[in-house]
C-alpha cells in the first residue's frame, strides 16, 4: 500500500512539474506561432536568478517578483533584438533562432553560476504529512495544484478576454491581424514576455522538487515531450499529457531503473504521435499548418 | 463628379527590387461610390490595393514612383496600421479570416473597443446561427460573410474587396453583392471591387478601370465600359454575330489596336 | 587555318554559359582556365598541408574532415530533402558505438567494423523513417529529437553493462585504424586518408543532387504535396534521404570514434546535433559547398575565438565560451545571412567573374 501511495506522490508533483514546465512552451506556441527551444535554459536562469535574488533580498516575495520582473524584461528583449527582425521569414528561422538563444542563455548560466547546485528555499519548506508510511511534502500538494491553477487562468485569459484571442489571431495569421486592427506588435511582445515569465515561475516552482542544477535543462527538455503529448496548441492537453508522462516515467524508474528512465518520456512521444500526431488533445489542423 | 477619395498618381510599384507589378497606374476613387477594378489574373489588382493600405512591406515591395493620396493627404508608404486608422479596410482574396477562432472570436477581434461586436449578427443575420463554429469550417460564402462583417465592425471609410466571387457559386456572390451594396447604402462608405468577374463588377459599379500587365489600360464609367466593343468582347464575353474569331485571331486582333481612346 | 584559330581560340576563351557539345551540359562543373589553376592550386595546397600545419592545427584540419562527412549527410536530408532532422548526434553515436562493439566483440578490422558501422547506420535511418514520414517541420524536428533521447540512453545502457560486465575501467577504447599493411597511426596519415573519404562523400553527394534523387529531394522539399500530385514516389524519395543521411553521419561516428580511440555516449549530446545543424545553416541549406564552408567556420571560428580569450577570466569554462561563441555565430548568421556563406561566396564571385558586367545569369544556366 505504501508502495502505490508512493508512486501516487511522485506521480502528482512530477506530473505537476512537467505540466507546468510544458505551459510555457504552449503558451510560446499558441501566442506566437513559434516552438521555444530556449526555454529550457530560461528555466534553468531563472530558478538560479531567483535563489540569487533571495539570497540578496532575504524576502520571498521581493525576490519572486524581482525575478519575474527580469524574465520579463529579458523576454521583450529577445523579442526586439532578435525574433522582431526576422518578421517575414519563414517559421524555422525563428525556431533556429531560439536555438541559438539555448546556447546563449546556457553559457552565460554556466560562466555566471558555475553548475552549482542550489536550494531554493521556498516557504514552506519542512512541513509535510504521513500518509500510510509515506511523507507526502507540502510542496508536492504545490507542484500538483499549480498547473491546473495555470491552465485555467490561461484557458480564462485566451477564450474569454479580447487580448487573449487577439494574441491567438496574431499566431495564426498576423498580416491578417494587422489589417483587421490588431497591435501585432503588443501581442508578440507580450506572448515573449508571459512565456519568459513562466519559464522563472516554472524555475522557482523545479526547485519545490528538488535542488536546482543544470539537470533541470534535460527536465525542461522532457517537458517539452509533455506539451506535444499533450498536443502543442492545446492547454486543456497539459494536464492529461503529464499525467501519462510522469505516470509512464515513475513505473520506469521503479522498473527499469533511473537511466532507462530517461528516454521514456520520448518513447511515449513517439508513440503518441504515431497514432495521434496532433497530441492527446491538440486539433487536427494543427499538424498541416506546420 | 463628387469629392475623390483615393487618388492614385502614376505609381508604380516594385517587387524583390527587380519586378514592376505596377506602373503608371493613375486612378480616383469616389467618395460614396462603387469603383471596379477588372483584369485578369496578374495585371496588378491586387498590388494595386496593397499599395493603398500600405501592406507592400511585408512582401519586399516598395512604391518606387507616384503619389497615392486620401482626401488629398498624401499617404504613400504610410504603414498598415497608420492606414488603418483612416478607415482603409481591406478584405483580402486568401486567407481573410482565422481559420482557427470561432467566428464569435473572429469577430471580436476585428471589432475596435468601443463598438459592440455583436453589431456584425444584425449586418448579417446568418452569422448568429454560426456564432461557436471555427471559421475554418464555414464554406465559402459564409467565410466570405465574415470577412465582410470583420472589416465592416471598424466602421471603415473606404472598403475594398480583393476578388469578393472568387470560388463561390454565382447564387451566393449575387447575394452577397446585394447586401454589400445595402449596407454600403446604409453606413454610407465608399465601396472598391477588384473583380476577375467583370459582369458583375461592372452591373453595380458607377466607375470602372481595366488593368492590363500592370497598367489602367481603360477608363469610364461603368455603362461606356459595358458598351464597349473590346471589352465586351474580352472582359464580358460578347461575340458579334456568327463569326467566333479562333484564339490566333483574336491574339492578333489585339495586339494591333489600342485601348487609349 | 580559320578553323585551327576557332578551335585554339575555343579552348582559350572556354565560357560557363556557351556551351557546344552535349558532353559539356553533362560535365560536373564547367572548366575555363582559371578554375582548373585555382583547382590545382588549391589541391596541391590541400594534399600538402600536414607539411606546414602541425599539432593543434592539423588535428583541427582532422576534425573538420570528420565533421564535414556528417554534414553532408545532414545536408542531403534537410537542405535537399527538406527534412529537419536533429538526429544527428544519435547517428554518430550509432556509428562509433557499433565500429567500437565489432572491434570489442569480433576483433575486426576497421575496414569491415566502418562498413558494419555504415550498414547500421543506414538500418536506423531507416527506422527512423517511418515515424518521421508522417510528420513535417517543426514536428519531424521533434521526432528526430525524440529518436536522439531513446538512442543515447539505449546507448549510454550498452556502455554500462559493458563496464559492469566486463569490468571496463574506461570506456572501449579502439587502436590505430589499419588496412592491411598501412596503419593511420599519426595525425597526417588521418588526414590524407580523411580528405580522399571526404573528397569521395562529396563527390557521391554532387552526383546525387544532379540524379534523379537529387531532383525527387529537391521537388519533396520545395512542395511535397504537389509532387507527390505530379508522380514522385514521396515516401520512398524520403525514406531513402533519411537512409543516406544516417549512413554517412554513421561513418562520420565511427571515423571519430577512432580517431579519437574512445567510444563515449557523452560525446553524442543535443550540443552536437544542433552544432550539425548550424554547419548547414551558417554554410547555406541545400548546398554542398556550403556544407564545406558550415563545416569549416562552425568547427574553426569557436576555437579561433576561445584560443583569442585565453588567459582571460572566462577562459576557466572553455567550454561555455565555445557555446557562447557557436550561439553568437548562429545568431548572427540568422540575422544578416539567412541563405549562408554560400550565398555570401556566390555574391563576391559573381562579381569579379561577370565584372564589368552586373546581372547574373538565369538559374539553371551555370552550375
Amino acid at each position: 500500500m505504501g508502495e502505490v501511495v508512493r508512486l501516487l506522490i511522485d506521480l502528482a508533483s512530477l506530473g505537476g512539474l512537467y505540466a507546468f514546465l510544458a505551459a510555457g512552451y504552449v503558451v510560446a506556441y499558441r501566442t506566437s506561432g513559434v516552438v521555444n527551444f530556449a526555454y529550457p535554459a530560461c528555466v534553468l536562469v531563472g530558478a538560479y536568478l531567483t535563489a540569487s535574488l533571495y539570497e540578496l533580498t532575504d524576502s520571498w516575495p521581493l525576490a519572486l517578483a524581482a525575478g519575474l520582473g527580469l524574465g520579463a524584461l529579458a523576454g521583450l528583449g529577445f523579442y526586439l533584438g532578435l525574433l522582431r527582425p526576422l518578421t517575414g521569414q519563414p517559421r524555422t528561422s525563428a525556431v533556429m533562432m531560439t536555438v541559438g538563444l539555448l546556447f546563449l542563455i546556457e553559457a552565460l548560466a554556466r560562466l555566471n553560476w558555475r553548475g552549482a547546485t542550489v536550494f531554493m528555499p521556498l516557504p514552506g519548506a519542512g512541513t509535510g504529512w504521513t500518509v500510510s508510511g509515506q511523507l507526502v511534502r507540502a510542496h508536492d500538494l504545490a507542484l500538483a495544484a499549480a498547473p491546473v491553477g495555470l491552465a485555467l487562468l490561461l484557458t480564462l485569459f485566451y477564450r474569454l478576454t479580447r487580448l487573449g484571442i487577439s494574441m491567438r489571431a496574431v499566431a495564426e495569421n498576423p498580416v491578417l491581424a494587422a489589417r483587421r486592427g490588431v497591435d501585432i506588435e503588443l501581442a508578440l511582445g507580450l506572448s515573449w514576455v508571459v512565456a519568459t515569465a513562466v519559464a522563472v515561475l516554472a524555475g522557482v516552482l523545479a526547485g519545490a522538487k528538488g535542488p536546482v542544477n543544470p539537470g533541470l535543462v534535460q527536465v525542461s527538455i522532457k517537458a517539452f515531450a509533455v506539451a506535444l503529448v499533450g498536443g502543442l496548441d492545446s492547454v486543456a492537453g497539459l494536464v492529461p499529457g503529464a499525467l501519462v508522462v510522469a505516470g509512464a516515467e515513475v513505473l520506469a524508474v521503479r522498473y527499469l531503473g533511473p537511466h532507462l528512465a530517461e528516454a521514456v518520456p520520448f518513447a511515449v512521444l513517439l508513440g503518441v504521435l504515431t497514432l495521434r500526431p496532433w497530441g492527446l488533445c491538440g486539433s487536427r489542423e494543427e499538424i498541416y499548418r506546420v | 463628379m463628387t469629392r475623390a477619395l483615393v487618388e492614385l498618381q502614376g505609381v508604380e510599384v516594385v517587387y524583390h527590387r527587380v519586378a514592376t507589378a505596377i506602373q503608371g497606374v493613375s486612378l480616383t476613387v469616389a467618395s460614396g461610390g462603387v469603383t471596379a477594378i477588372i483584369g485578369v489574373n496578374g495585371a496588378g489588382k491586387t498590388t494595386t490595393l496593397k499599395a493603398i493600405s500600405g501592406f507592400l512591406g511585408t512582401e519586399d515591395a516598395r512604391v518606387t514612383a507616384g503619389r497615392i493620396l486620401f482626401e488629398g493627404r498624401e499617404i504613400t508608404g504610410w504603414p498598415p496600421h497608420r492606414t488603418a486608422r483612416l478607415g482603409v479596410a481591406l478584405v483580402p482574396e486568401r486567407e481573410k479570416v482565422f481559420e482557427t477562432l470561432t467566428v464569435e472570436e473572429n469577430l471580436r477581434v476585428s471589432c475596435p473597443p468601443d463598438r459592440d461586436w455583436s453589431e456584425a449578427f444584425d449586418l448579417f443575420p446568418r452569422l448568429a446561427e454560426l456564432r461557436r463554429r471555427p471559421a475554418g469550417y464555414l464554406s465559402g460564402g459564409e467565410k466570405q460573410m465574415l470577412a465582410l462583417a470583420m472589416a465592416l465592425l471598424g466602421r471603415p471609410r473606404l472598403l475594398m474587396v480583393d476578388e469578393l466571387s472568387l470560388g463561390l457559386a454565382p447564387a451566393v456572390t449575387a447575394r452577397l453583392l446585394g447586401e454589400l451594396l445595402r449596407l454600403r447604402r446604409e453606413l454610407g462608405f465608399t465601396l472598391l471591387l477588384v473583380e476577375q468577374n467583370a459582369a458583375i463588377a461592372l452591373a453595380v459599379a458607377d466607375y470602372g478601370y481595366v488593368m492590363e500587365d500592370g497598367r489602367v489600360v481603360f477608363a469610364g464609367t461603368a455603362e461606356r465600359l459595358r458598351q464597349h466593343g473590346d471589352i465586351r468582347e474580352f472582359y464580358l464575353g460578347y461575340r458579334e454575330g456568327e463569326d467566333v474569331r479562333s484564339y490566333r485571331e483574336v491574339k492578333q486582333y489585339r495586339r494591333k489596336r489600342r485601348w487609349w481612346s | 587555318m580559320f578553323e585551327v584559330g576557332e578551335a585554339l581560340g575555343r579552348l582559350w576563351r572556354r565560357s560557363p554559359y556557351l556551351r557546344t557539345h552535349y558532353a559539356q551540359e553533362l560535365q560536373l562543373t564547367y572548366y575555363t582556365n582559371f578554375r582548373v589553376a585555382a583547382l590545382g592550386l588549391g589541391g596541391l595546397l590541400l594534399v600538402g598541408l600536414p607539411l606546414w600545419a602541425h599539432g593543434y592545427l592539423l588535428t583541427l584540419a582532422v576534425f573538420v574532415l570528420i565533421y564535414l562527412i556528417g554534414a553532408v549527410g545532414l545536408q542531403v536530408v534537410t537542405g535537399l530533402a527538406g527534412q529537419l532532422s536533429l538526429g544527428q548526434a544519435a547517428f554518430m553515436a550509432v556509428g562509433a558505438f557499433v565500429g567500437g562493439a565489432a572491434h570489442f566483440h569480433l576483433g575486426t578490422p576497421f575496414p569491415v567494423n566502418a562498413l558494419l558501422a555504415v550498414a547500421t547506420g543506414g538500418f536506423c535511418g531507416y527506422v527512423l523513417s517511418f515515424p518521421a514520414l508522417r510528420f513535417r517541420g517543426i514536428y519531424l524536428a521533434v521526432v528526430t529529437l525524440a529518436f536522439h533521447f531513446i538512442v543515447i540512453t539505449l546507448l549510454r545502457e550498452y556502455q554500462l553493462f559493458l563496464q559492469t560486465r566486463f569490468g571496463t575501467l574506461r570506456d572501449i577504447v579502439l587502436p590505430d585504424p589499419a588496412f592491411g599493411p598501412l596503419v593511420l597511426g599519426s595525425d597526417r596519415a588521418w588526414y590524407w586518408f580523411l580528405l580522399a573519404a571526404a573528397l569521395a562523400v562529396l563527390l557521391m553527394a554532387a552526383n546525387l543532387v544532379r540524379s534523379p534523387y537529387g531532383r525527387a529531394w529537391v521537388a519533396i522539399r520545395d512542395h511535397d504535396v504537389g509532387a507527390e500530385a505530379v508522380g514522385l514516389d514521396v515516401r520512398w524519395y524520403k525514406r531513402r534521404a533519411f537512409v543516406v543521411s544516417s549512413a554517412l553521419t554513421a561513418l562520420a561516428g565511427c571515423l571519430h570514434a577512432y580517431y579519437t580511440h574512445t567510444v563515449s555516449a557523452d560525446n553524442y549530446g543535443l550540443t552536437l546535433a544542433v552544432m550539425y545543424l548550424a554547419m548547414v545553416i551558417v554554410g547555406g541549406l541545400g548546398s554542398l559547398r556550403g556544407a564545406v564552408w558550415g563545416t569549416l567556420f562552425v568547427v574553426l571560428t569557436p576555437e579561433l575565438l576561445s584560443g583569442l580569450l585565453r588567459g582571460t577570466a572566462i577562459a576557466r569554462d572553455p567550454e561555455a565560451v565555445r557555446m557562447a561563441v557557436f550561439a553568437g555565430l548562429l545568431i548572427t548568421f540568422l540575422l544578416a545571412e539567412p541563405k549562408g556563406l554560400e550565398a555570401v561566396r556566390q555574391r563576391v564571385w559573381n562579381y569579379f567573374e561577370l565584372w564589368p558586367f552586373k546581372y547574373r545569369p538565369l538559374e539553371g544556366s551555370r552550375r
